[in-house]
């Protein structure tokens, strides 16, 4: 990626998780296909990812060709048919098992902005998309060093705040692809990740992080941070309730972060409890008193 | 607010005041046996709702753990609910109490209502554990409270006082205090004390500790307990005030002991042991003080280790070891800005029996008891 665009990107997702657990530890790995990349701020986004995409491909870096939208757009393109950055480096086979690739995502426009948007991308080869969801801003609130690489990465707990935000029930969508095999609920990955990430945290206590997430949707959400911790927790709770979405979970878990570390369901409703009991509650808690 | 008032604000166990009890009325049954139990107690508390000249007159029936099981309970609620007339039935709750679960609440319960079910439960509570002691048991509560004091090398004591502090009657104490006097000092003025350690009626308690302590265990199935200090640092920073448990509970079994005996041989703690004075305890829950020490306990089958342990205690004054301000010290308090509660030694040394660290549980009393006969 280009130096001076180093700055603007935040990596998101199992491969900040696995840097941040065990990015010292060769003999524990992260079983992942995809690096996710936040460009921010937003106003920063589209000037960032022209300049690392089209460096990426002028190297030839070799664009995924799945799902719907694979050709590149044009002025007439809507932005939601627009294919996003999804690009594999130059000696990578796609098909290989060991194949992976870097995709390129921003945060939304305001704290208002609700749903999946997208953002205009013009490239050389067409326009493409960068896609925003709207808890993402969480992911790169006070985003942590990558060491010496110039990069930064999300801090697991505030992804895990932005998957708990994003799926405050088990929803029925399912992952376009197999997980390891299997056909997973997507809620039942994203929040079987808060497992997770919970587990690999190993705290005694979990309540530090009701101040570090309260001071996030504060700073996110200023307007709305009351309401949207009052629903936190729902679907974890959800989660926990529900032993085939929590088996479903713990597979997704076992062949991805935890995939050095196995855990048991019994020890992942544990920490789920602990999470609950121990930040969530109080976050909860907090919000109603101050209404 | 409806919720219970006791003639004696005060009320020593053995003696206590009645629940009075305007509206709503509640009907407790600690340990439901059967289906037959709980259908004729609820007809029964379906028909003063109904003959009471007061059309808002509710009744809430509490059941107070049981074995039978949540499904047969809701088919037994439906048959209920086809017997009943509905103004009757729209005044009726039943709550179901399991420990260490959330309560399950059958019919209409109003919040205000439901903050009175605690309390109510604790006061039959007591009733229940005094009227089903055997005799034999006030031997060992006139024990615990003489050893008590005389570790702490307390003044003799009343019998009067004596008969209040363990809540048994004048002549049930006399009748205890005869066993052992053998180590007993009596004063001309109706005092005593224990002039001796009671080696064998020790030995006793021990071996009926289970029986004599109303106990209940909380494990861990994970495989990843919560160190008993984090848990204990918890409960520090918890609000007992708020929830009804400001006084009522005190840490016992080896960091008890340790409070007492820093240089007792024992390294670590195996679990948390918590003692809850029930007179103290008002409204509060001990479902949701699990809850805070630690999310992941459920209750321990027979013979499961346990990570906290809940020992419930009856008489009229908890004799806890209290640390408390600088601006409150008395004879038996000491400046603590953590302000914890501590269980007494007894209680401490029965936990450590409990945990088989026999050797410890031996260790603490013979140091207990050299203090004690000091000059």
């Amino acid at each position: 990626m280009p130096p001076d665009c180093l700055g603007n990107v935040v990596i998101i997702g199992s491969l900040a998780a696995g840097y941040h657990f065990f990015g010292n530890d060769l003999s524990k790995a992260v079983r992942t296909k995809d690096v996710d990349c936040v460009l921010e701020p937003f106003h920063a986004a589209v000037g960032v990812g022209q300049h690392i995409a089209q460096q990426l491909m002028d190297a030839g870096w070799q664009r995924r060709m799945a799902g719907n939208h694979q050709k590149p757009g044009d002025d007439q393109t809507p932005d939601d048919q627009l294919p996003a950055v999804r690009l594999y480096p130059p000696q990578v086979n796609p098909d290989s098992e060991e194949s992976w690739f870097i995709e390129l995502l921003t945060v939304p426009q305001s704290a208002e902005t609700k749903g999946k948007t997208w953002t205009r991308l013009q490239l050389k080869e067409g326009h493409f998309g960068l896609p925003a969801f709207r808890f993402l801003i969480i992911t790169a609130h006070d985003p942590l060093p990558a060491g010496a690489m110039g990069l930064r990465y999300a801090r697991p707990e505030m992804m895990a705040l932005a998957n708990l935000l994003e799926h405050p029930k088990i929803g029925l969508e399912r992952m376009r692809g197999l997980f390891a095999g299997r056909a997973i609920k997507r809620s039942n990955k994203d929040l079987g990740r808060v497992l997770a990430i919970a587990t690999l945290a190993a705290l005694d206590d979990y309540s530090p992080w009701t101040i570090i997430w309260q001071e996030a949707l504060q700073t996110c959400f200023p307007n709305e941070w009351r309401q949207l911790a009052l629903r936190v927790g729902a679907g974890l709770h959800a989660l926990l309730h529900s032993e085939t979405d929590l088996e479903e979970a713990q597979h997704t878990c076992n062949n991805g972060l935890l995939a050095s570390q196995p855990a048991s369901i019994n020890s992942l409703r544990a920490t789920g409890e602990r999470l609950l009991g121990d930040a969530i509650e109080v976050l909860e808690t907090v919000a109603r008193a101050r209404n | 607010m409806a919720v219970p008032r006791f003639d004696d604000p005060s009320p020593a166990v053995g003696s206590p005041g009645d629940v009075v009890l305007e509206n709503p009325a509640f009907e407790v049954l600690v340990g439901l046996k059967n289906l037959r139990q709980l259908r004729s107690t609820l007809i029964e508390v379906a028909g003063r709702v109904a003959m009471s000249g007061d059309r808002d007159q509710r009744g809430i029936l509490v059941i107070e753990g049981t074995d039978v099981t949540d499904h047969r309970l809701s088919e037994e609620w439906q048959i209920i609910q086809a017997i009943l007339k509905p103004k009757v039935l729209d005044r009726l709750a039943l709550v179901i109490r399991r420990s260490g679960l959330s309560d399950q609440v059958f019919g209409r319960l109003l919040e205000q209502d439901a903050n009175g079910i605690e309390r109510v439960v604790a006061y039959e509570r007591t009733q229940v554990v005094q009227s089903s002691k055997a005799p034999g048991e006030a031997f060992f509560e006139v024990l615990r409270v003489l050893l008590i004091r005389w570790f702490r090398k307390m003044d003799p004591v009343m019998l009067k006082h004596l008969s209040k502090l363990s809540g048994y009657s004048y002549p049930t104490v006399a009748e205890a205090l005869e066993r052992l006097e053998p180590h007993l000092k009596r004063y001309s003025d109706r005092r005593v004390e224990l002039r001796s350690f009671p080696r064998d009626a020790w030995f006793q308690l021990v071996a009926q500790s289970e029986k004599v302590r109303s106990s209940e265990g909380y494990a861990d199935r994970s495989g990843q307990p919560r160190p008993v200090e984090i848990m204990q640092q918890r409960l520090g920073k918890y609000d007992l005030k708020g929830l009804g448990l400001e006084g009522a509970v005190a840490v016992g079994g080896v960091l008890g002991a340790r409070h007492y005996e820093p240089g007792l041989d024992i390294i670590g703690a195996p679990r948390l042991d918590l003692v809850i004075h029930l007179k103290t305890w008002n409204q509060g829950s001990i479902h949701d003080l699990l809850r805070h020490l630690d999310p992941a306990l459920q209750p321990a089958e027979r013979g499961e280790p346990c990570q906290v342990v809940i020992h419930k205690l009856y008489r009229w004054d908890s004799l806890f070891y209290r640390e408390v301000s600088l601006f409150d010290v008395g004879p038996y308090s000491e400046y603590s800005p953590t302000g914890n509660q501590w269980a007494d030694e007894v209680e401490c040394a029965l936990d450590l029996h409990e945990m088989h660290l026999e050797a410890q549980a031996m260790e603490f009393i013979d140091r207990l008891v050299q203090k004690a006969t000091a000059a």
